[in-house]
């Protein structure tokens, strides 16, 4: 008899689950909280099928494929305010991701670099952080090299080795080429990237699960420049839906349930076992299915919602939350950005967006400056290059600055952000902490009446030093940018301690070895529940300032294999 | 007002279909009486009707002087012949239509070389959707099922009572209505923070004039692609896209471009090696460049927009967390 799971969530780590299980002929059941938005999903192959995304911007306005705020709402507030007792100072979308067929990935950005090697021993290489909850990961790079490699080929991405700095491919070596070369670099990319070299960085193109050539029966990037935000109109991106969960509907022995959001894991009285996920149907009727794995998939934030919302007499505190860890060590990236200014139309959004990346602010950097700013060492993150933003954005930045009337219009006329900016953004590191974390709101509900999940946070010490310590070496880069009149970087993390505005999300349910201070194994598995494993970035232990969905693609892929092979 | 015709073709075909849709009064509406089109707490819009626009002809003299003081006229044209005020009353009266006008269907209009403009298919909403946009547009009126977190009123209410309110404060200081108030004049009363119904109606009514003055024309604003003229902005290019040649090279190269990248252009256009920097221009642009950068990343951008969730107030305080100064 086969093998059942039931995965919760249809983002990337779900939908490659359910492939991958598919694949070994295990039956699944994929519950999905959001809608399906391409048409022929599960009737036809990936290259024939539609989309109701487009080039719109209106959409975007109206969190098309996301949660609604008022339906789900997520509350947030600082650390600072928690311990005034502040319930929550932001109610709305806060840090939603998406919610739809195939997850946040239908409007990603697609940015595919890997983690490096000594991202996953930072404890043990580097030492302790005060107030951060610094750990190695249970597995190593090399376990995870060759999902690196499978989930690379399967999705299609692009890049060149050859123009990859030795220290980078050091860290991230590869067995194998990139499936297709770059994509044509904006012109204002390409700018960045001769301020990049003037101030001795090493600018190379950046991996990308797009096509720059034709792929999968899928076309060819266009360069129309709206990425991320948006659903890729021509069908020339990779993504979890086309390259995993199409496909694996299409083999049979996978059932997509859009509109189901799974709200309690039941258990045996022991609490050892799951016996069923509880879920509401598109109509709001409660269901119950029943498999051999539960395998969640939820993303950071809502996954720690489920498993606290999963809590009995078993397990008081929530499903597998005797570390009193899960919720916690939410990570999210702390950006800083940058803009070189022209004094004229450089067209930064004519491009596939942001084609380029530096890897030179990665660290980790020690010594006397670093130390002056109170912490022991500094890890940076990659810089992307190139970024542009398309007029209604425009439109809606200038309302928070300047208004209405005139003064807008005439900003709008000039448009020093959409024509004259080249923007970059360095996607910095963020240290895990106890207090960084996703709770239960004691008065905010979800249309279905369920409580709505709460962060709390505030950027660690590191990350304001980070901001503090690269964010000049940015804005050096800037003003070197040949052409380029002024500079300005924005260091997020020195102006606000709220949750940042990012998709990049990890933590709450960390892996480990030690039950008394992890959530779940090695393999995702909660130490104290034998069938649920978590599947998605929930798991990561730290999280590298490294846009971290093929990690999560291959993290996922390696514990199905592991699922599959009986590997404990 | 020239080239409204949403509305009263539409209300000229719903009175000769004999005035098929129900009409509901809004309870605590501080405006006129009831008129066709009021919000209906039924879900299923106006099933089989002619759809009946929300606003009426007084409401939108009142809205169209009201996006004029957003996007004056000048130079360029501004939001009233954009025809923004009916893309608004579209908005508000998405439910009259089947399918409901929220998001309009993809992937491509015809503007970007495609056949067919699928822009102007609206996407069947589920009931999650409709639930959602009911709760934005009519508000929860009562109904248990849309109260899971507290009352809410609707945009719909708010356009009514605050446009009202504009008319009865234009009289109370002597002018025929809002219209009729002097542009610099209006102005004045807009920016009157104690006056809570203006102030709310200002907070919905600016990002949506925002969306129908820059958004795809489908939406029922941007009439003859005006907001994407004096912006000089391509709109939506797919399928077409642009070439490598377009991605790679300026359309306007600079001086250094000439000496250090003349060689991938080939032979430039004389007409390519404009603009001459507009020194006057470019110190007003750095004026504000700091705080702009801050938006340079879609991700952030599109954070702070869905934060904002289409009220001006909350796009500020998003906006304002992300300025230098803020901490």
């Amino acid at each position: 008899m086969a093998q059942s799971a039931i995965v919760i969530g249809s983002g990337p780590a779900g939908s490659i689950t359910a492939w991958a299980l598919a694949q070994a002929g295990w039956d699944v059941v994929v519950l999905e909280r959001g809608r399906n938005l391409r048409p022929g999903f599960g009737q036809v192959p990936s290259g024939e099928l539609g989309t109701l995304y487009g080039s719109d911007e209106v959409k975007g306005t109206r969190a098309f494929g996301f949660p609604d705020p008022a339906l789900e709402p997520m509350t947030g507030r600082t650390q600072s305010e928690a311990g005034q007792g502040v319930e929550r100072s932001a109610q709305g979308s806060v840090a939603n991701m998406g919610a739809a067929v195939g997850g946040t990935s239908l409007h990603y950005n697609a940015k595919f670099p890997r983690f490096w090697k000594q991202d996953f021993t930072q404890r043990s290489d580097l030492g302790p952080v005060e107030g951060a909850q610094l750990a190695d990961w249970p597995i190593s790079y090399d376990d995870l090299a060759p999902f690196y490699d499978e989930v690379e080929y399967r999705i299609g991405v692009q890049g060149d080795v050859a123009q990859m700095p030795d220290f980078v491919l050091a860290q991230a070596p590869r067995s194998r080429p990139f499936v297709m070369p770059p994509n044509p670099t904006g012109y204002a990319a390409q700018l960045l990237a001769q301020g990049a070299r003037n101030v001795g960085f090493n600018p190379f193109p950046y991996p990308a699960a797009v096509n720059s050539t034709d792929f999968d029966g899928r076309p060819r990037c266009n360069s129309c420049g709206l990425c991320s935000g948006f659903g890729c109109p021509i069908n020339a991106r990779g993504d979890a839906l086309v390259s995993f969960l199409n496909p694996a509907v299409l083999s049979g022995r996978v059932n997509v349930i859009p509109r189901a959001q799974a709200y309690r894991i039941e258990t045996t009285s022991d609490g050892a076992r799951a016996t069923a996920v509880h879920y509401y149907d598109d109509r709001g009727v409660s269901r119950s299915l029943s498999a051999d794995k539960i395998l969640i998939a939820g993303s950071p934030i809502q996954t720690a919602r489920l498993l606290l919302l999963s809590a009995n007499g078993a397990h008081p505190d929530g499903l597998g939350n005797r570390s009193d860890q899960v919720g916690r060590n939410l990570m999210f990236h702390n950006f800083i950005l940058g803009g070189a200014l022209f004094d004229r139309d450089i067209q930064s959004l004519r491009a596939q967006s942001t084609t380029l990346e530096i890897d030179d602010l990665v660290g980790p950097f020690t010594g006397p400056a670093i130390e002056a700013l109170g912490v022991p060492y500094l890890k940076g993150a990659l810089v992307q290059l190139g970024s542009g933003l398309p007029l209604l954005t425009e439109a809606y930045t200038y309302a928070g600055y300047a208004g209405y009337g005139l003064p807008h219009k005439e900003l709008m006329r000039l448009s020093p952000m959409r024509r004259r900016i080249a923007g970059l953004q360095f996607v910095g590191e963020d240290l895990p902490q106890a207090n960084n974390r996703v709770d239960l709101d004691p008065d905010v509900h979800d249309w279905h009446g369920l409580p709505a999940p709460r962060v709390t946070y505030a950027p660690h010490l590191h990350e304001k030093a980070g901001s503090a310590y690269f964010g000049p070496q940015i804005e050096a880069l800037l003003l070197a940018t040949p052409g380029a009149v002024g500079a300005a970087v924005i260091p997020n993390p020195l102006l606000s301690d709220a949750a940042p505005s990012t998709f990049h999300q990890g933590g709450t349910a960390r892996m480990g070895t030690d039950p008394d201070t992890s959530v779940c194994d090695a393999n995702g598995r909660l130490h104290e529940v034998d069938n649920v494993h978590v599947m998605d970035g929930s798991t990561f232990v730290t999280f590298p300032g490294f846009n971290p969905t093929l990690t999560i693609l291959a993290n996922a892929l390696r514990i199905s294999r592991n699922l599959i092979n009986g590997v404990s | 007002m020239h080239g409204r015709i949403s509305r009263r073709t539409l209300l000229k075909q719903g009175s000769a279909a004999g005035g098929a849709v129900a009409v509901l009064g809004l309870s605590g509406c501080g405006s006129s009486a009831p008129v066709e089109g009021a919000p209906t707490p039924q879900p299923g819009g106006n099933p089989g009707g002619t759809p009946v626009l929300f606003l009426n002809e007084a409401e939108l003299k009142a809205l169209d002087a009201l996006v004029d003081r957003f996007v004056p006229e000048d130079v360029d044209a501004g939001a009233v012949a954009a025809g923004c005020a009916d893309g608004i009353n579209l908005l508000l009266s998405a439910f009259a239509f089947d399918p409901p006008r929220i998001f309009a269907g993809g992937p491509f209009s015809d503007r970007g070389g495609a056949a067919h403009n699928d822009f102007a298919d609206f996407v069947p909403l589920d009931a999650y959707e409709a639930l959602a946009w009911r709760l934005k547009v009519e508000g929860s009126l009562g109904l248990p099922e849309r109260e899971f977190n507290g009352a809410r009123k609707g945009w719909q209410q708010i356009y009514r009572e605050g446009l009202a309110q504009l008319d009865t404060r234009a009289a109370g200081l002597g002018f025929a209505d809002f219209a009729a108030m002097p542009a610099p004049s209006r102005d004045l009363l807009l920016q009157d923070s104690s006056d809570a119904l203006i102030t709310a109606l200002v907070d919905v009514a600016f990002v949506h004039t925002l969306d129908t003055m820059y958004g795809a024309p489908e939406y029922g604003g941007n009439r003859d692609l005006l907001g994407w003229g004096f912006t000089a902005y391509d709109g939506d290019v797919q399928p077409r896209g642009y070439t490598d040649e377009e991605v790679e090279n300026p359309d306007n190269p600079g001086l250094l471009d000439l000496l250090a990248l003349g060689k991938r252009h080939g032979a430039l256009p004389q007409a390519a090696l404009l603009p001459v920097p507009d020194v006057e221009e470019y110190a007003r642009i750095q004026q504000s460049f700091r705080e702009l950068v801050a938006m340079t990343s879609g991700e952030v951008a599109l954070g702070v927009m869905l934060n904002a969730e289409g009220r001006l107030s909350r796009l500020r305080a998003e906006i304002a967390r992300l300025r230098p100064g803020a901490a």
